[in-house]
């Protein structure tokens, strides 16, 4: 069931162990309907062109300087998107969701017929903690700006039929952030299962 | 000798990067000395001590700026104070109020000042900072006494010799709410109000992050910035008509 308006401010109030956190909240209109907006943050993660070889999910102990670069930029100031480019950015609001609750994270369309894409993993699990990292890409053919401060996607939250172990006891790679953060593909154990089959690099072979 | 003019074309091309204001400042020192603030200035600042300072040059009305280095410094004129930080210690919103107290310096008028907008956090950011000249002592006896109902929670001795009438100096701000907001820290999330408010002042949630655990301090610094940081963003938001 989708959480309305109503419900929203009810969790955003309860006690701090079962508190749904989003802060701060620069205008309480960010929260209406049944959905919170989200802004964009001030830290990036600029992907590159490496020099020395590809990204190998299974090698993700590679300086990760070689294809990427953190930059940051303040609001008031702006960042250039160009088409076919990805960029890690992250919410500027810390997120806590309670353990029966998830969130999905929705683009704003407003930004989408502009061709930006806000999010691909966009599901956010019970138990979460940290500012959401979001995957922004520019699908259109012309370079857009991204202003650190703006709206560009919103919250909707559901509740589960049952509560969840915290996603920190379930093994979530990226709980508390306070910034966007780089793939953890690495981590996932069935990397251990794949290397077992003799995969791994192709050069290893 | 040739290695002169090596080093005065590696001074020029260091103050090539160097915003002019800045470079005003440096006109009247040793050459060796002005070679310290130029590699100090062709570093970025950590955002951290950006912002604080920013907060805390409403104490002053020259323009603040303040770069990285090895340790605490400052120079100045009429238009411009310039400071240098620790830049380990950059990240850190408490530790970065030290240059409240690296301003100050012996000037009875600016403790006062600072003492009025920061209350505790003059001396305990002072602390956290390493900042400790030779007149410090006096300073913190003047804390001591102004907040020695206080001293047992923030894990400090109160003096021997406290006068149980004195109320300490007049000028000191009153210690905030801080606890929910430590409670906050401690539990793992941003310092906020409940309903997704932001927090109701810089003061408290430095406070907040006074004391909590040295493991954590590095993550929660972060947190605390934040929660600071929206609340500047907040009141600038409101500001725009």
């Amino acid at each position: 069931m989708v959480l309305n308006e109503a419900a929203l401010w009810d969790r955003m109030s309860r006690p701090l162990a079962e508190r749904l956190i989003v802060t701060p909240l620069l205008d309480p209109d960010q929260l209406r309907g049944g959905s919170v907006d989200v802004r964009l943050g001030q830290e990036f993660i600029l992907m590159k062109r490496s020099a020395k070889g590809p990204i190998d999910p299974l090698e993700m102990a590679q300086d990760p300087r070689d294809y990427q670069e953190r930059v940051r930029v303040p609001i008031g100031d702006k960042m250039i998107l160009h088409p076919n480019q990805l960029v890690l950015g992250a919410a500027f609001e810390f997120l806590q969701v309670p353990q029966d609750l998830m969130a999905y994270v929705i683009g704003r369309s407003s930004w989408g017929r502009l061709g930006l894409i806000v999010a691909t993993a966009i599901m956010v699990s019970p138990g979460y903690r940290g500012s959401l990292t979001l995957e922004l890409a520019n699908l259109g053919d012309t370079p857009v700006y991204l202003y650190p401060g703006t709206r560009v996607a919103q919250l909707v939250f559901h509740t589960l039929t049952d509560a969840s172990p915290l996603y920190r006891e379930q093994g979530g790679k990226y709980t508390g952030p306070m910034g966007p953060e780089f793939s953890k593909l690495a981590l996932d154990r069935d990397w251990a299962a794949i290397r077992s089959f003799g995969g791994g690099s192709p050069n290893e072979k | 000798m040739w290695q002169d003019e090596a080093f005065k074309e590696w001074r020029e091309r260091l103050k090539a990067l160097v915003p002019p204001q800045a470079l005003s400042l440096l006109g009247g020192l040793e050459p060796t000395d002005q070679v310290s603030w130029l590699r100090r200035l062709n570093r970025n600042a950590h955002p951290v001590a950006e912002g604080i300072s920013g907060w805390l040059s409403q104490l002053d009305s020259r323009s603040w700026m303040v770069v990285p280095g090895d340790s605490w410094d400052m120079i100045d004129n009429d238009q411009v104070v310039l400071f240098a930080y620790p830049e380990y210690l950059g990240s850190d919103p408490l530790a970065m109020c030290a240059i409240a107290s690296v301003w100050a310096g012996t000037r009875g008028e600016r403790w006062d000042a600072a003492a009025r907008l920061l209350g505790p956090i003059l001396i305990l950011g002072a602390q956290e900072g390493r900042w400790s000249p030779s007149y410090f002592p006096e300073k913190i006896s003047a804390f001591g006494r102004a907040y020695a109902a206080y001293l047992p929670q923030w894990g400090l001795p109160v003096p021997a010799n406290l006068d149980a009438n004195d109320g300490g100096e007049a000028c000191w701000a009153p210690v905030p709410n801080y606890t929910p907001y430590q409670e906050q820290l401690n539990f793992g999330v941003v310092p906020h109000e409940v309903a997704g408010e932001g927090i109701s002042g810089e003061v408290a949630v430095l406070l907040a992050l006074y004391g909590t655990p040295d493991e954590s301090r590095s993550r929660l610094a972060g947190m605390a910035y934040r929660a600071i940081e929206g609340f500047w963003l907040k009141q600038a938001f409101r500001e725009v008509p």
